[in-house]
């Protein structure tokens, strides 16, 4: 198994009410994969639309990498929202 | 030829002689520079040589509406100015929200150009298009909200907008600025210069129309493009820009005292939904807004009970963070002050944040504060300086005079003043994501995060960009600044622009259906021209290359913790984007516009 923090800032710390949590995930397992069972167990759509972000290790990753991108022991995910400049 | 959206007339008005004039703008200044930031940049060249003292009668208050200003459509609140900075010692930006801009074209202007000195404190009433200078003798010292309700009363209408000064900008501070209502022309000290020329206060009746090209295709736009706005933009109305605030913390890229940090510990109490738990009332919106995103938060209990603002993140960032403050309170109140005595939150929290550094480095002493013990998170300290500062008194007098004078005054303090060309920092630690080092570093007004380029969603969140990389930040600087020109001279605001197609790669035909006129297919190349023509003017007043870069502690001290911990941009790595982002931009290796800039510039310029 493998260990991976989960940490939930904006919006979706709001919505999930929850800032960070360490998940065991089974190895191999993808960001896609993650991201699903996030909203399962959250009731609600992480990373929907154009104002939400998923960074690894704290760098923006395109939505359309998450199913190819692997998780790695001690990885941390930021679930974070954002839309326009202050 | 325009059939609406402009009016093709702007107001100047002489103070010191009591006269206005009515003079046309031509179409071609209009085709060129599109309205609002662009064309206030124009006449500001044309009327306002290097030499011009910014407290001097020679200075000008240059206000600009753009072609949507006041228009049926979302958000067609902004209005701009131009003029030389009292902060900075060169040109000004600014732009406000407010009623003001949408009235003055129900008037029949599209510019309002203020010059010379009064010989009697004045305000401006503006009513059925002409003008009428009245006393403000007793008008001088009473505070924004005071002084609006007071040119209310007497002025045009009880209805009327009305923009004031607040007793800040006649002690002298050279970041006051002008409150519109209860929007601001908040950075560089535009209040302080209306205050030299001895004008409280500008009043426009309400009454008028603005002509527009296409008023069916208009009616038909706006209800799209407002729903469009109110649901993309959900978070600004529930939480306003505050909503960054755990986000940049999260980051490493907070604005931590005086940014020596990138994460704040009391970062949880200036979060949202911590805020809007505790403080928030409402929501609120500017002139025609479906968003709203203005959070009215007011203190409930305790010794600061009562105080109501709305501080946006930027408040937050530089009255919280930078000065190590953590009491939610305090920075609602300290907001209040600054709306009060007429202060930009932002430069004066950055200079705060410096004097707590200071003082705790023992650069400034009991004897220097007035017996101020001028602490990092001491949030009583920081309400009484904003107090000091805005009256003018003691220390309050000396940080009220900005960067760049402290700089002459303090030499040994100026390595912990966290300014670009004098204009202080945003609330975002460049050295965590240093696109936005770069949009810092080379905003046409100073360190500004607007102006200079927003970087933060491409840079970080898209996965487009490397935060931490060195190229392409030329090239993404260059096109969020492009972009925001063009914004800033349309007359709406930047949160609702993509809902009616202003974004990068510009559709729709909102412009055609307002003028007449389809610019959109012009509109980066124009706001590129915008800033070419900005560069020429920095130029001419001095500014080089060398004037680009950030602070030395940006370029040589790492980042202590955090997510971005270690973190450094060396100058040798600013210099690579910087680099890039002359080349496309075609200014030489100084930064002067050379080649097609400066000729697109020259002609322009006409
Ligand atoms: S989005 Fe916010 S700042 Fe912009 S016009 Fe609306 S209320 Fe004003």
């Amino acid at each position: 198994m493998i260990r991976v923090e989960v940490r939930f800032a904006g919006l979706p710390r709001t919505e999930t009410g929850v800032k960070a949590e360490t998940l065991e995930l089974e190895p191999d397992i993808t960001l896609g994969t993650l991201v699903e069972r996030l909203n399962q167990r959250y009731s609600w759509e992480i990373g929907r639309g154009e104002s939400q972000f998923i960074l690894l290790n704290q760098r923006g990753l395109r939505r359309e990498r998450w199913a190819h991108t692997r998780l790695e022991d001690g990885d941390s995910v930021l679930v974070i929202s954002a839309i326009a400049g202050g | 030829m325009f059939t609406g959206g402009y009016l093709g007339k702007l107001l100047r008005v002489d103070l010191a002689r009591e006269h206005h004039a009515i003079e046309p703008v031509p179409e071609a200044i209009f085709e060129q520079y599109l309205g609002g930031r662009g064309v206030a940049a124009h006449y500001y060249r044309e009327e306002l040589g290097p030499a011009v003292d910014p407290l001097s009668p020679a200075n000008k208050l240059i206000f600009f509406t753009g072609p949507l200003t006041g228009l049926p459509l979302p958000a067609t609140t902004k209005f701009q100015c131009a003029t030389r900075s009292p902060e900075t010692g060169i040109y000004l930006c600014t732009n406000s929200s407010g009623e003001l801009g949408p009235y003055l074209k129900r008037q029949g202007y599209d510019g309002l150009i203020i010059e010379g000195q009064a010989r009697r404190p004045l305000y401006l009433a503006i009513a059925g298009g002409g003008v009428e200078f009245r006393d403000a003798s007793d008008l001088v010292m009473l505070d924004t909200p005071a002084a609006i309700e007071a040119v209310r009363a007497d002025g045009p209408g009880a209805d009327a907008a009305v923009m004031a000064i607040g007793p800040a900008a006649y002690s002298g501070v050279r970041y006051a600025c002008i409150m519109v209502g209860d929007r601001s022309f908040g950075r560089g000290g535009a209040g302080r210069v209306m205050a030299a020329k001895g004008l409280k206060a500008v009043a426009v009746d309400r009454r008028g129309e603005i002509p527009v090209a296409d008023r069916a295709r208009l009616k038909a736009i706006l209800p799209v493009a407002a729903k469009n706005a109110r649901e993309t933009k959900r978070t600004h109305n529930l939480f306003g820009t505050n909503q960054y605030t755990e986000v940049m913390n999260e980051l490493g890229c907070y604005s931590v005292r005086n940014f020596t940090t990138g994460v704040f510990e009391g970062a949880a109490t200036l979060s949202k939904d911590y805020v809007t738990r505790h403080y928030k009332d409402r929501s609120a919106a500017c002139f025609r807004c479906p968003v709203a995103c203005a959070q009215v938060c007011s203190v409930r209990d305790g010794p600061l009970a009562g105080a109501v603002s709305d501080p946006e993140y930027e408040t937050v960032g530089t009255l919280g963070g930078v000065c190590g403050v953590s009491d939610f309170a305090a920075i609602i109140a300290g907001n209040q002050l600054c709306d009060e005595y007429g202060i930009d939150t932002m430069t004066v929290g950055c200079v705060i944040g410096y004097a707590m550094e200071c003082y705790e480095r023992g650069l400034f002493t009991r004897e220097d504060t007035g017996g101020l013990e001028v602490r990092f998170g001491d949030a009583a300290v920081m309400l009484e300086l904003i107090r000091r500062i805005g009256r003018g008194e003691g220390f309050g007098k000396v940080l009220g005079k900005g960067f760049r004078e402290l700089a002459r005054a303090y030499p040994a303090t100026a390595p912990y003043m966290m300014h670009v060309k004098g204009m202080a920092f945003a609330a975002y630690e460049p050295r965590g994501f240093y696109g936005m080092a770069l949009a810092y570093g080379t905003s046409s007004r100073g360190a500004c995060h607007n102006v200079g380029g927003w970087t933060i969603r491409d840079e970080l969140l898209t996965g487009d960009y490397d935060r931490f990389a060195l190229e392409g930040k030329g090239e993404l600087v260059k096109r969020l600044q492009d972009t925001r020109a063009y914004i800033d001279s349309l007359g709406i605001c930047t949160v609702v622009r993509s809902s009616m197609g202003f974004t990068d790669s510009p559709t729709g035909d909102v412009l055609l259906a307002a003028t007449g006129v389809d610019f959109t297919p012009r509109l980066m190349a124009i706001g590129q021209d915008i800033i070419d023509l900005e560069r020429m003017i920095l130029v001419r007043e001095g500014i080089t290359r060398e004037d680009d870069y950030l602070p030395n502690r940006i370029y040589t001290e790492p980042l202590p913790e955090g997510p971005a911990r270690g973190r450094i941009l060396t100058r040798e790595m600013y210099d690579v984007m910087l680099d890039e982002y002359y080349r496309l931009r075609k200014w030489d290796r100084q930064g002067v516009p050379s080649g097609r800039a400066q000729e697109g510039a020259r002609e322009a310029a006409g």
